[in-house]
């Protein structure tokens, strides 16, 4: 465990402005915590979308460990912010897209996530198959703008609209990219034995 | 670059529809479900609450000791001129570019020259240690009372790491009786391999599901524990069910990891 610590541990940062920064400093986190009602809204909620979130994460940064903590972080700010949140119609798509631009930008910082998971580090692997591995191989092969939109709308549920505004375009561009994606991934995906692309001499 | 026109692709490739990508996302999606172990919402809370507290704390010392620090180069420079005092600045971390587009196992053949799980050159790369990994069964292949599968190792963390040798294997039950695992080593000298981001090594296991009676064995194993080499902590993944997943006398032989 020391060895994870080493080759992943992240210092605390002293707290900055990020990409999903709004809201940040709104709401005292521990304001919802003693009441038993807020616990189990959130427990509900985590629990039946914790998979969604991470699904989606995974999709779009193909590297799994990475996800895990996206989708924790996503959760743990939520919950910092779960009186303000929990008011909304739809509190999980607040946290889809708290998620979403933590695995989009550059920038991102798990600053809570990247402690927890080596406190809470799942012992049993996910039995994914070859098949998913494949999917998200060629979802990350796919340009990037066309990857989110597939990703946001086939996996992430997000209307047209919510993909436009969490991409920062116009709703057109994002049905161009949805149906020139769909297009390219069942190319890559009809043709198992295509070698790779944009490095053949 | 080749300026020679390619053969034009049919719009919709016959084999593979909108429907289908629909299934494969959805079946996805449900995977994902399925195997999504996390943190208990508690813990989740507690971590997040504690994180708040530890940011605020953070925030007042980190003036204090900006204070402190600015006192300390003050003093340093005034009496000793040639010492410096090094501030101590937390850096974001880093985020490498993943690429795993070259981790598909099916054409791991077509092109040898990229095939990303590469032999040789650990030097760069560190040992995988279990959590690097992502360990799955490949569905079994039967011959007469043989069965056979491959155990898959990604490599989800974010930077190169390799794998030399055997895995650590123990078959278990779900409760009793409790069962003894033997694993026969055979196959040629390990080879070191290094895994990529996304990077896939594979490990043949083979094992008698019949007995001497023609039946399959008892106890049925429900899990197996898989230990990378070189490493104390083992990840639990579901066996295979009956009769593909008997293990007559717990008696399993397993060859060297390899890439792909």
């Amino acid at each position: 465990v020391g060895i994870d610590m080493a080759a992943h541990g992240t210092p605390l940062t002293s707290p900055q402005p990020g990409p999903t920064s709004a809201g940040r400093s709104a709401t005292s986190p521990v304001a919802g915590a003693g009441d038993r009602a807020a616990d189990s809204e959130f427990a509900d909620l985590y629990d039946a979308r914790y998979g969604d979130v991470l699904a989606m994460a995974y999709a779009l940064t193909a590297d799994f460990a990475e996800a895990q903590d996206i989708a924790q972080e996503a959760f743990c700010r939520a919950w910092q912010r779960w009186p303000s949140i929990h008011e909304r119609d739809e509190p999980i798509a607040w946290v889809k897209r708290v998620a979403a631009n933590l695995a989009i930008s550059r920038g991102r910082r798990l600053q809570i996530a990247r402690r927890l998971r080596f406190h809470h580090r799942p012992a049993v692997a996910p039995p994914i198959s070859v098949d998913h591995v494949t999917l998200v191989a060629e979802l990350r092969r796919l340009p990037a703008n066309m990857t989110r939109a597939l990703v946001l709308h086939y996996i992430a549920d997000l209307s047209v609209e919510e993909i436009a505004d969490t991409l920062g375009t116009q709703v057109g561009t994002v049905k161009s990219w949805l149906h020139r994606g769909r297009h390219a991934l069942a190319q890559r995906l009809a043709e198992p034995a295509t070698p790779q692309e944009g490095g053949a001499p | 670059v080749n300026h020679a026109p390619q053969p034009r692709r049919p719009p919709h490739p016959p084999n593979f529809d909108d429907d289908q990508l629909t299934t494969l996302f959805n079946g996805y999606r449900r995977a994902i479900n399925a195997a999504a172990l996390r943190p208990s919402a508690a813990a989740l809370r507690g971590h997040a609450n504690r994180h708040t507290r530890i940011r605020r704390i953070h925030r007042v010392t980190a003036v204090a000791a900006a204070a402190l620090a600015l006192a300390a180069t003050i003093t340093a420079l005034t009496i000793h001129p040639h010492t410096t005092t090094t501030i101590p600045l937390a850096s974001p971390s880093a985020s490498p570019q993943i690429d795993i587009s070259h981790s598909r196992p099916t054409t791991a053949s077509s092109d040898p020259s990229k095939s990303q799980p590469s032999q040789g050159s650990p030097a760069q790369s560190r040992t995988c240690i279990t959590a690097d990994l992502m360990i799955t069964l490949q569905n079994p292949t039967s011959s007469g009372p043989q069965e056979q599968t491959t155990l898959t190792l990604v490599n989800v963390s974010s930077g190169p790491c390799h794998l030399s040798g055997y895995p650590g294997l123990r078959l278990s039950t779900a409760g009793q009786p409790a069962m003894t695992t033997t694993v026969r080593r055979h196959g040629g000298p390990p080879q070191t391999v290094t895994l990529q981001p996304g990077g896939i090594a594979s490990v043949l296991l083979t094992w008698n599901k019949y007995g001497q009676s023609g039946a399959t064995c008892t106890p049925a194993p429900a899990n197996l524990d898989v230990t990378p080499p070189g490493q104390t902590t083992a990840q639990t993944i579901p066996w295979l069910p009956t009769p593909a997943g008997s293990v007559c006398q717990g008696a399993i032989s397993e060859d060297p990891i390899q890439t792909g």
